[in-house]
């Protein structure tokens, strides 16, 4: 009872101190000392005694945490307060440790969180810096593009890469999921698919190298889809390669709907082997031909009402819009019609869009 | 938020197979938990065929079949094969774009897949 309380504390020495004087006093006179100096004498070590009990066991502890805790509030170093005290003091004592300890805490988690903020920021630099910069104009085709990942850093990718032999590549890829994991992935087959593509000159090759490469440095879990295509500037002929991508959309010129055709083949990264699945293509594509590549983060976007945007709407919107509209306009067109379906929505996957327009 | 829920259906006449039926939608937002539950019935499954029953699989998307990746390749480690029956339109769709379906055989329906069992 007395270690919980001060006043407790207090009360019990002074009245022991007093009962202690008071038996010296009458102890005294009863064995005949009866002089008034005794008195003063007990009454001047009582008051003693009582200074001494206040100093050690109020002011001196209540002090150090005061002191402490000033220095806490000026920002200047402060120390943790060690006592195996329970009462009103400790109390104080062990809130002001688990305060200050609490802070730490906090402190170290924003540094950690100011950390990876900054790591992320220059994870999406890189990332950026990856992606085309500017469409490049090249011979018989006009080309628009851009990505927006769902986080700082994207799954999704595409480049289009002056290859070998008077080819140009363009491709679009969708990793699994988003963010960091994807992000990585994403960087990896971007760096794949452009050094192989200074040693093949066929889409189906760089793609079958691609995976074999990529599978051996990806969890079982990871893939991705892409599709690949092969502009030969020579013969003025366009190839696909499909590794199970979204379908591309053809707007042949003269036609009111858009063509859905499948990329088939097998995403990147799911078996060790492609090379028996995937198979090179020629489209047709001639002047006046647009080709739209997309990731799945379009089709799939909901509304607030949870419905999907959809590859009909999408094909709606192309071909409404494709006939009349340079690649950058029915870009545009077609980035508009998305915004006001999703409206508010929270976007949730990387998105990508291509529109390829054969001049 | 549409739920999914996984119930495991066992013939006890017939111990070579289990099928597991999906109902709802398979997101990233599910994956976890659906994860956990298929893990622990396969581990300790001993029969030779794994059905996933998807008739009622509204929705599914790439996570998710990355996960029924990784539950095929568990599987086949251990000589258990893996079929998919009853996949709606747009879920046969997305596997077939991604090529799932050249690497996980889909049946129309249960007996379909028993059929190729005994074939």
């Amino acid at each position: 009872m007395f270690r919980k309380s001060i006043i407790s504390k207090l009360f019990f020495y002074l009245v022991l101190s007093a009962l202690l004087a008071g038996l010296v006093f009458f102890g005294a006179e009863r064995v005949g000392y009866s002089y008034p100096w005794l008195a003063y004498a007990l009454l001047g070590s009582y008051g003693l005694v009582t200074f001494l009990i206040i100093v050690f066991l109020v002011h001196r502890p209540l002090s150090k945490v005061f002191r402490e805790m000033k220095a806490l509030l000026t920002g200047r170093p402060y120390k943790r307060i060690f006592t195996t005290r329970i009462d009103e003091i400790g109390v104080l004592a062990h809130f002001f440790n688990d305060v200050t300890q609490t802070m730490e805490r906090l402190s170290t988690q924003m540094r950690d969180g100011k950390r990876m903020s900054e790591e992320l920021s220059i994870g999406s630099d890189i990332q950026r810096n990856i992606l085309p910069k500017a469409m490049p104009q090249i011979p018989g085709l006009s080309i628009y593009g851009k990505t927006r990942p769902a986080s700082e850093v994207g799954g999704d990718s595409f480049d289009i890469i002056s290859a070998a032999k008077n080819n140009t590549l363009i491709y679009i890829g969708d990793v699994t999921g988003h963010g960091v994991p994807a992000g990585l992935i994403m960087v990896m087959v971007n760096m794949l698919i452009r050094t192989l593509s200074e040693i093949y000159a066929s889409g189906y090759d760089i793609l079958v190298n691609t995976n074999r490469l990529l599978k051996q440095r990806i969890e079982q879990r990871r893939f991705m889809t892409s599709v690949l295509l092969r502009w030969q500037q020579t013969d003025q002929k366009m190839f696909f390669t499909g590794c199970g991508h979204e379908h591309i959309l053809i707007f042949r010129h003269g036609q009111s709907v858009a063509e859905v055709k499948q990329t088939g083949g097998i995403a990147l990264g799911m078996v060790p082997d492609i090379s028996k699945i995937i198979h090179e293509e020629e489209i047709l594509f001639e002047s006046g031909d647009t080709i739209i590549l997309y990731s799945d983060g379009i089709v799939e976007a909901k509304n607030m009402q949870g419905e999907m945007y959809g590859l009909d709407r999408l094909n709606a919107v192309v071909s409404q819009h494709a006939g009349a509209s340079q690649p950058e306009e029915l870009f545009t067109l077609i980035s508009q019609d998305f915004a006001v379906f999703v409206g508010e929505q929270i976007q949730n996957d990387d998105i990508t869009l291509i529109v390829i327009r054969r001049v | 938020m549409a739920l999914l829920q996984l119930t495991t259906e066992i013939d006890p006449q017939d111990s070579r197979y289990a099928i597991i039926v999906f109902n709802g939608e398979l997101d990233s937002s599910r994956l976890h938990d659906a994860e956990k539950a298929l893990s622990s019935f396969i581990e300790t499954f001993k029969g030779s065929h794994l059905i996933f029953d998807w008739h009622e699989l509204a929705y599914i998307n790439s996570d998710s079949i990355g996960m029924v990746m990784v539950t095929h390749t568990r599987l086949t480690k251990r000589g258990i094969h893996l079929m998919v029956i009853g996949a709606r339109p747009n879920i046969e769709d997305i596997s077939e774009a991604i090529g799932l379906t050249k690497i996980i055989p889909f049946f129309a329906d249960k007996a379909a897949a028993l059929d190729s069992m005994t074939a």
